[in-house]
């Protein structure tokens, strides 16, 4: 049973430094038949045109740009519609607001993005998707980037506002490519980003969440997949989930730097197709852990310590920062129906009308 | 474990039946015998298979991607195969074959869950270990236990008095 919440108003705009968008998983579906991305970039240039700093506006991809395989090699029979369904995401800042003030998109890599594959060929697929981004960002001058660069793990910093560094890591390279020593160099480097925070409070995201309560996190029905999924789960004998060996150890690291400094204020991942808000309960757990990986699939949820929220259906997160420091989170949501609309045109049209027109918040916090 | 669960609960009962001195069971004809030694097998075969996986993912960071890889057409999935014609001989070469090893499975499996639980739990605090100790411990343990107890009691004649364990007197 979830604890009941009050809505929070909207903060007054002239007491919001930023805002940040988490959106992530969004690889099955294009802006013309998801009313989410509709809405997604409506908001995004909506909130443009509200703030008055230029780059007061972001937006964070929490990985997994195109389902299956990330994207295909330029010239083949799939690279076509991988280049239209990447495009959708790469879009969302592409409107006149978000072009006028500097709206910014991160797109984090997900397991997917990697073709879920251990050897170079899952490089060579991340490296297709970085050459269409870079091409974007020239051709048609909007702020588009993918963090950290192609191969490596990160961190990228970024200081955003007066509050808060951003620590974007690539969790799916940890998981299928790097090195003991590539991740101890990796561990390194976040140490040194959050020792040198100064006052800033600390945001980390990626594209495997910390904590869920979604299958990859081991809630998931005893039954699935024939009463085999439950025990691999609970084993850890599933790479992409967060139980498994490789992640248990990107997990260890970094409970080890929270000792050492404190916990960031959130860590948001997507990978679950869900939409969860999760309280640290342990003393090394991240303050508020956020899943925002439910664009274009859906999973159940399950329950988990500490939350305060889990739903699966489309949504996204808005984070909105005051120039007091303080944080509200929002997350937007509608009904599975809206998830993607049919291909028949004038069912298409209707379908986005109202998915569109469907969208409202669901769950809002006052994080301080 | 709830397949797990499932597979003792399937052998402890056929078992019973196949057992039990002077019940209809201990005549059951070749192809019952080879039916419910069969399904145990399954069972067995499941547990294998996931042992399997489970270790070469612990051991040599080989992992699998969903549950499918262990259903589909490949060689993951040869225990699924290799439990229920196992089964079936078992169930084919006699009464005491028969019970005997689902017998041994049975235990096998609980011993060797147990067992490889603690073991797991002893080497690490992290939930998966108990977990993967017991599964492998499983799944080693009803191999062991069945093929052990089916083997040593191939060529037994069938007597009450050798083909059941003192345990399944002593139950009844």
């Amino acid at each position: 049973m979830l604890p009941a919440y009050d809505p929070i108003p909207q903060p007054d705009l002239r007491d919001v430094e930023s805002v940040l968008f988490l959106f992530g998983d969004a690889g099955a579906v294009r802006e013309d038949d998801s009313p989410l991305l509709a809405r997604l970039k409506k908001d995004i240039e909506d909130w443009s045109a509200e703030l008055d700093a230029d780059g007061s506006v972001m937006v964070i991809g929490l990985g997994d740009v195109v389902y299956p395989n990330g994207v295909s090699a330029p010239g083949t029979d799939a690279y076509h519609a991988d280049t239209a369904i990447a495009m959708s995401q790469l879009r969302l800042v592409a409107g006149p607001n978000a072009r006028r003030r500097g709206a910014r998109v991160y797109f984090v890599a997900g397991n997917h993005d990697w073709k879920d594959d251990r050897d170079v060929e899952g490089f060579e697929q991340l490296k297709h998707l970085d050459a269409l981004i870079e091409a974007v960002r020239a051709r048609d001058d909007i702020s588009v980037q993918l963090v950290p660069a192609a191969g490596t793990g990160g961190p990228h910093v970024i200081d955003w506002g007066r509050h808060f560094r951003l620590l974007l890591l690539d969790t799916s390279w940890w998981i299928l490519q790097a090195s003991d020593t590539a991740q101890t160099g990796m561990l390194s480097r976040i140490d040194a980003a959050i020792s040198a925070r100064g006052e800033r409070d600390i945001m980390i995201m990626s594209h495997h969440p910390f904590i869920s309560a979604g299958p990859h996190g081991g809630n998931i029905s005893k039954r699935s997949g024939m009463g085999m999924r439950y025990p691999l789960s609970k084993s850890g004998a599933i790479l992409q989930d967060i139980t498994s060996l490789p992640y248990r150890r990107l997990e260890e690291g970094l409970r080890r730097i929270f000792e050492r400094h404190e916990p960031p204020l959130i860590f948001a991942g997507g990978h679950e197709h869900s939409l969860q808000v999760i309280a640290g309960v342990k003393p090394t757990d991240p303050t508020i852990n956020l899943v925002s990986g439910s664009v274009s699939k859906l999973a159940d949820v399950g329950s988990e310590r500490g939350m305060y929220f889990g739903r699966s259906a489309p949504g996204y997160m808005r984070i909105i920062v005051e120039r007091n420091g303080g944080v509200t989170i929002f997350v937007e949501s509608t009904d599975s129906d809206y998830m993607k609309c049919p291909a028949n045109e004038n069912e298409r049209a209707r379908c986005m009308r109202d998915g569109l027109a469907a969208f409202h918040t669901v769950y809002s916090q006052r994080l301080r | 474990m709830r397949l797990g669960c499932s597979a003792c609960l399937i052998c402890i009962i056929a078992a019973f039946f196949a057992g039990a001195p002077g019940n209809v069971g201990a005549q059951a004809a070749p192809v019952a015998r080879a039916t419910v030694s069969g399904a145990v097998g399954v069972a067995e075969g499941a547990v294998v298979a996931l042992a399997i996986a489970v270790a070469r993912a612990r051991f040599q960071e080989k992992y699998v991607e969903s549950a499918g890889d262990l259903i589909g057409w490949n060689w993951r999935s040869v225990p699924l195969l290799v439990g229920p014609l196992e089964g079936i001989t078992f169930g084919l070469a006699g009464d005491a074959p028969f019970a005997n090893s689902i017998v041994g499975s049975a235990s096998g499996f609980v011993i060797g869950a147990t067992a490889g639980a603690v073991i797991g739990r002893l080497v690490s605090d992290s939930p998966e270990s108990t977990w993967a100790g017991g599964i492998i411990g499983a799944g080693a343990g009803i191999t062991v236990g069945r093929l052990l107890m089916g083997v040593l009691n191939w060529n037994d004649d069938g007597s009450e008095s050798r083909s059941v364990p003192v345990v399944f007197y002593i139950a009844i």
